[in-house]
């Protein structure tokens, strides 16, 4: 008998056999089988090392393997049992690791309600309306509504192509974005960006009612051409679109004078108007969108609402009432086809003022659909980040975009753009909606994935006041090592008002725990006057000094060393 | 919907398939042959006409008991679930753009897998986006019951497993999952790899040995 730390050479032919059904292995076709051996094998030679030259069965000897000589073999061979119960073992780990990940997939992408069976139709529906979105988009007439020759054009009317923004092939194909409305694409990037510039250089980082100013600038297009009057709750409307909207709307005027789409459009836009009629005239809107098609009044509709901010109440229940509705097909089949465009360009330029206003109008929307389809986009095109991070800082939705923004900056960390770091959260999570950080502690607390809470961690510390620092020095001390520094890394980019009720805390000459060493660390990266102290007898250097601001969370344990070992727990 | 490791769970599978094989039914005990038949059935044939035809719901049909399957294996390449999700409807989307060549004369879910398999070994698109996570931080049980400990041990189980798999090859990693998880013989491998079937085998075997090497003490009871 033979010991198991031993290699047996007929354990390959045992596994083919017994484990993997190889018949033609069992088949002795030569009547030596006195070995069970590959001649290569006898040779010395590693069989996989010329898999690549397509050997045959005979080549290698397999044939020689005869079936009842390896049970006999199996029978008294202790390192062939061992290496079959193993392998079966093993085989049966990887088919449960398989279940899991395909139950967990199925859990995560649509909740333990679904089923999947609804899954699978989900899945195929979407891989149909791509592929036909793909074929529409080849012979150029799916964004247009023009038809295809062939089958395809029926299958692309019924499904309207939305879809393809998952498709690179389809997007291989697609129609090129139209550039006519470059120049206004670009002076609206300019001033978002601007806006970037001034949330940067206006007070505190985190500030959110700085940004939440920061919506994107309304679009000339959607500008009223009058102004009315004082009285806001006046039905004499300052355009004579507006008047036959309203006899249009009360059933008086002719039907074939009613606005056309581009005046009710202007209508939305127009601030002066009261929110009533505002609202009216989106919903009117709303009802004569038709199904992948594209047109001026649209176009016009999500401009109006890409420029609408929360900073006032009308606005804001301008949008309360019209965004819920955009939810609904068609107009989110439109919105993805609007942002089809934007996956195809490779060569990213700057999207076009109604492909801007449709992704600021999609991220405000939201919805598990959108969402995905924002989500596939980010990965492809980083360009974006800036609108779609000022599109969101707008109270439209529930959870404030932190699903969203929490899944683009796990893709950008798991394609190596990005850390988990404090710079990495203010590049998502810089001036969101208080709702957005409401959602941030609700994943934190029910989130089993380390990178996750360390991540919701981080962007806490974008929220900029001190709501959120009972939160954050609980999971300072929570002896998790990177959540602790991540904390910490939080604590340190809160404001200093937030920061000097923790003083007499950090103060503590105890026991010169870790997390009190850590606490000190936050509020000496925070620049407080108070920590200056303890950097002072800890005797640093001018570089450890600027390392100890600037490194990165795995550096802090060695940090807590330097507070612990260097004397600054002396005052 | 047949689900991925059904084949190690339901023993019903284990028995012979006329003409897979050339041994006796008393010699079932020993293997797990294929038991998936390897051309379509009259009531496939009659979806595949129908989805060549432009029926979304006879596509569905068609493809709804391999999608587990061909999820599972899209989970193999990308950890990512999104990723693998793209992965998964961009063999969709070819598979329903190729379907006006597929005859039926090779079994459907080998030709899903083969298109699977050859988008997945585009590491430009689909193999860059692993996420760097740390092994052992990943999932903290919230209380020390024993269920909670055993889903650890189990969630532990798993990313050692698909660490070591992350480290074979394109084809050994593709020839093991698809021999332990799906159930396939040599030959249907070989069909998916493009690769003769002595390829396929030294694959799972190599394939086998490489993993066992690495996480054999947590597969020892």
């Amino acid at each position: 008998m033979k010991r198991p730390a031993e290699r047996c050479a007929r354990t390959d032919a045992v596994l083919a056999v017994h484990l993997d059904g190889d018949f033609t292995t069992g088949d002795c076709t030569t009547g030596d089988c006195t070995t069970g051996e590959t001649p290569s094998r006898r040779d010395g030679a590693r069989a996989p090392d010329r898999l690549e030259g397509e050997a045959d069965d005979a080549e290698w000897g397999w044939g020689f393997v005869c079936d009842e000589s390896l049970q006999q073999h199996l029978v008294e061979c202790t390192v062939c049992q061992l290496a079959l119960q193993r392998a079966r073992r093993l085989d049966a780990a990887l088919a449960a690791d398989a279940g899991r990940a395909v139950a967990d997939h199925l859990a995560a992408a649509t909740g333990p309600a679904r089923s999947w069976d609804e899954f699978g139709r989900a899945l195929v529906d979407r891989a149909l309306e791509a592929g036909e979105a793909a074929e529409g988009a080849a012979c150029g007439g799916s964004s247009s509504g023009a038809p295809c020759a062939g089958g395809a054009a029926d299958r692309v009317d019924r499904h309207e192509a939305a879809q393809a923004v998952t498709s690179n092939d389809a997007l291989a194909g697609a129609p090129a974005a139209p550039r006519s409305g470059a120049l206004l694409a670009a002076s609206l990037l300019i001033g978002a960006l601007s806006m970037t510039w001034l949330l940067l250089f206006t007070g505190h980082p985190g500030a959110p009612d700085v940004s939440r100013a920061a919506d994107l600038p309304a679009p000339p297009a959607a500008a009223p051409t009058a102004k009315a009057g004082a009285d806001r709750a006046s039905t004499a409307f300052p355009l004579e679109a507006a008047r036959r909207f309203s006899q249009a709307r009360e059933g008086e005027g002719d039907l074939a004078h009613a606005p056309s789409p581009e005046e009710l459009a202007a209508l939305v836009a127009d601030r002066t108007a009261t929110p009533t009629v505002r609202i009216h005239a989106g919903e009117q809107l709303l009802r004569s969108a038709r199904a992948a098609r594209r047109d001026a009044g649209t176009d016009a509709f999500l401009r109006a609402l890409a420029s609408c901010g929360d900073g006032t109440a009308d606005e804001r229940e301008l949008l309360r009432a019209l965004l819920p509705q955009l939810r609904n097909a068609p107009l989110t089949n439109q919105l993805l086809q609007r942002l089809q465009p934007l996956l195809g360009d490779e060569q990213r330029d700057p999207p076009d003022l109604d492909t801007t206003a449709a992704l600021v109008v999609a991220l405000r929307v939201g919805g598990d659909r959108l969402d995905a389809a924002l989500r596939r986009l980010l990965r492809a095109r980083t360009d974006l980040d800036t609108i779609v991070t000022h599109g969101l800082r707008c109270a439209t939705r529930d959870d404030g975009g932190a699903h969203l923004l929490l899944a683009c900056w796990q893709d950008r960390v798991a394609i190596g753009m990005q850390e988990d770091d404090p710079a990495a959260a203010l590049h998502w999570f810089h001036g969101m909606t208080p709702a957005a950080f409401v959602t941030v502690r609700q994943v934190l607390e029910s989130s089993r994935s380390a990178p996750e809470r360390v991540r919701c961690l981080l962007a806490l510390g974008c929220v900029g006041d001190a709501s959120t620092t009972a939160c954050l020095l609980a999971n300072l001390r929570s002896g998790r090592r990177l959540e602790a520094c991540a904390a910490c890394a939080a604590l340190a980019t809160l404001p200093h008002t937030a920061l000097r009720p923790l003083l007499p805390t950090a103060r503590r000459d105890g026991a010169r725990r870790s997390d009190d060493a850590l606490l000190r660390l936050a509020l000496c990266r925070a620049g407080l006057a108070e920590a200056v102290p303890w950097l002072a007898a800890m005797e640093l250097s001018e570089r450890q000094r600027q390392q100890l601001c600037e490194a990165p969370l795995t550096r802090f344990t060695e940090f807590v060393g330097w507070f612990r070992e260097g004397g600054a727990f002396a005052d | 919907m047949t689900g991925p490791g059904d084949r190690i769970r339901d023993t019903a599978h284990l028995t012979d398939v006329p003409g897979t094989g050339s041994k006796p039914a008393d010699m079932d005990l020993r293997v797990d042959k294929q038991a998936r038949p390897t051309s379509l059935t009259d009531q496939e044939r009659s979806w595949l006409l129908r989805a060549q035809a432009g029926d979304g719901a006879a596509f569905h049909q068609l493809l709804k008991p391999h999608l587990a399957g061909v999820l599972a294996l899209a989970r193999r390449y990308c950890r990512d679930p999104h990723w693998a999700e793209d992965l998964v409807q961009e063999t969709l989307v070819r598979a329903f753009r190729g379907l006006p060549g597929f005859r039926g004369d090779a079994a459907l879910r080998t030709w899903l897998f083969r298109i699977l398999v050859r988008l997945a070994a585009e590491p430009q698109r689909w193999q860059r986006a692993q996420p760097g996570e740390p092994l052992g931080d990943l999932d903290v049980p919230d209380l020390l019951d024993v269920r909670a400990e055993q889903d650890a041990m189990a969630r532990e189980l798993q990313h050692r497993l698909d660490e070591a798999m992350e480290r074979l090859t394109h084809r050994q990693r593709t020839a093991l999952h698809l021999r332990a998880v799906e159930g396939m013989d040599y030959a249907a491998i070989s069909a998916v790899l493009c690769c003769s079937q002595t390829a396929a085998r030294m694959h799972v075997l190599e394939a086998r040995r490489k993993v066992l090497a690495r996480i054999q003490e947590h597969l020892d009871p």
